[in-house]
């Protein structure tokens, strides 16, 4: 069924292809959201991703399962997006704050939330650096949820593969996070000792 | 199968078999699913923020499901008069040069073809019978072209063999080889007609060899060659052409050595004009001599029946030189000889002709590749 949907999709039938992304699209969402990291943002990779696999349908070569070549389309799709975004948004605080622009200070509970939100950017960010093969395992078992068994099917590796990788990740997210959270901590020290001269 | 650690301090080896068991560094982490306890503080503040980036993901907002069809939809409708080729691109470059299907494709299941696609080895069946033929044409010219080109040797008639047998021939005069053969009899068949035609152009060729062997002897010129019987052998241009006019217009040789007075010339004159003529053409006349003795050998030796001593042969050779540009004498030397000249000039026929047979291989060529264009 799934085959003749993928085959009339590949003809260009777009009904075909709504109702074969019908049952992946929160497969994309949660992709594009792991990538990015906020509503708009994975919206919008969302939509570029499901432009994408509608384009580059007809070289589905039904060598692998629809699944995991939807997940590798999004993936690169948003690596792609991540890529043009750091372009665009590399803008410094300093001349914003120049021009009158003043960021809240953080206060107790809304620190909390800013060192959590902090804290899951680096994560994020360090999710991010991995190298491609720990990162697709890492985001399909850590954060997907999904078997170590599904994660090696939908990538096309055995289980032992895939264990092996996020063993590999984890370690290199334990140590970027460790360095993240001492830096951090010395700075806030450095913070307090200042606030306290002054 | 390793071996298990013996225990510090313990000599006894059974002691290992009931140490602790030393963790392994390469522990995977758990499935998921069955997440266990984090090993250390640091994978504990890990798995927490695994968890939480994992419990962050926001419900999918209904606006995405709605925007991207929005976007497949408008995409597919705009690209609905060129989608076929934008789509179908990687299908339709597939030609002669490639497989039908890539190595990991599968062919459309019976009946799931839509009805306005040509499958393209149905396409490429119809496309090759003309090319195919136009293709194989052209090559053919081509090499012919390019054999005649560069050796055109190769397509030469074979010169006719220089032997004492009458041999005959092909000529450039389409004419001549039939009469000769119709005049040349089969090999050992006896024609009494031919024999008598024959008698009667040796007493011809006789009677003009006595007119001219006394229009020699009145001028001044050297003395006539004299052949093995000793009958006189017209040697000069001259006296050649005179006995053929003589000849063509049916007059009666006059035998006396006042013939030339008779055509209104005086002997003298013609004499001197002889000299003079007969010193100017000194390399011509000796090159006719030694043609002349090539051709009574020949004559001799071709027709045994014949007096190779007659003067005969002499003046007949010479008129098939004048008229056919014949090396050889006889019947069939004569058919033969008339190749010679035309020969040098056929190498620069088929040159030209190869030339042309290239040009136009090529033309069929270029025709033949827009022709398979227009099809596909």
């Amino acid at each position: 069924m799934d085959e003749l949907l993928i085959r009339r999709a590949q003809q260009g039938d777009p009904e075909a292809f709504e109702s074969l992304m019908g049952g992946l699209e929160s497969l994309v969402w949660r992709v594009c959201w792991h990538y990015t990291g906020s509503r708009e943002d994975a919206a919008d990779c969302g939509q570029e991703a499901m432009l994408k696999l509608w384009r580059t349908l007809p070289s589905f070569r039904f060598d692998c399962a629809f699944e995991s070549w939807v997940y590798r389309v999004a993936a690169s799709c948003c690596l792609d997006w991540l890529r043009k975004r750091k372009k665009e948004a590399a803008v410094p605080l300093e001349p914003l704050r120049e021009q009158g622009y003043d960021p809240p200070d953080p206060a107790d509970g809304v620190e909390k939330q800013a060192l959590r939100k902090e804290e899951l950017g680096n994560l994020r960010q360090a999710i991010l650096a991995l190298p491609e093969d720990q990162r697709d395992a890492l985001i399909l078992t850590q954060l997907e949820g999904r078997s170590y068994s599904e994660a090696a099917s939908l990538l096309g590796t055995t289980e032992g593969t895939v264990k092996s990788r996020v063993n590999r990740a984890r370690l290199r997210l334990k140590a970027q996070l460790t360095d993240a959270r001492e830096l951090s901590a010395a700075a806030s020290v450095k913070q307090k000792e200042r606030g306290d001269r002054s | 199968m390793s071996r298990p650690q013996q225990h510090p301090g313990s000599r006894n080896p059974a002691d290992a078999l009931h140490a602790a068991p030393q963790p392994d560094r390469t522990v995977f982490p758990p499935d998921p699913p069955e997440a266990a306890a984090p090993a250390s503080p640091s994978d504990a503040f890990l798995d927490q923020a695994l968890k939480a980036l994992a419990g962050e993901v926001p419900p999918m907002p209904e606006a995405f499901s709605v925007a991207w069809r929005q976007a497949v939809r408008a995409e597919a409708s705009s690209a609905a008069p060129g989608a076929a080729p934008s789509r179908e691109a990687p299908e339709a470059e597939h030609t002669d040069e490639m497989p039908f299907m890539s190595p990991g494709r599968q062919p459309f299941p019976s009946g799931q073809l839509p009805a306005n696609t040509v499958p393209v080895s149905a396409a490429r069946k119809r496309i090759p019978g003309l090319r195919r033929l136009l293709t194989t044409a052209a090559t053919v010219l081509f090499l012919l072209g390019g054999t005649m080109l560069a050796r055109p040797s190769l397509f030469r008639k074979p010169a006719a063999p220089v032997s004492s047998a009458p041999v005959l021939s092909q000529s450039e005069d389409p004419a001549l080889p039939l009469q000769a053969a119709q005049m040349i009899p089969d090999a050992g068949e006896e024609m009494p007609e031919m024999e008598e035609a024959t008698e009667e152009a040796a007493e011809e060729v006789a009677e003009e060899a006595a007119e001219e062997v006394a229009f020699a002897g009145t001028s001044d010129a050297a003395a006539p060659s004299v052949d093995s019987a000793g009958a006189a052998i017209p040697e000069t241009e001259e006296a050649l052409e005179a006995a053929l006019f003589a000849a063509d217009m049916g007059a009666v040789p006059d035998e006396s050595p006042a013939f030339p007075a008779s055509l209104g010339v005086s002997a003298d004159m013609a004499a001197g004009t002889f000299a003079a003529e007969t010193d100017a053409d000194a390399p011509f006349e000796a090159d006719m001599k030694a043609m002349e003795a090539e051709a009574l050998s020949g004559t001799a030796a071709a027709k045994g029946d014949a007096d190779p001593s007659s003067p005969a042969f002499g003046a007949r050779e010479k008129a098939a030189v004048q008229e056919n540009g014949v090396t050889d004498a006889g019947i069939g030397t004569a058919v033969s000889g008339g190749a010679d000249a035309p020969a040098q000039s056929l190498p620069d026929m088929i040159r030209p002709l190869g030339l042309i047979l290239m040009l136009l291989a090529a033309g069929l060529l270029v025709f033949s590749r827009r022709k398979k264009r227009g099809k596909e």
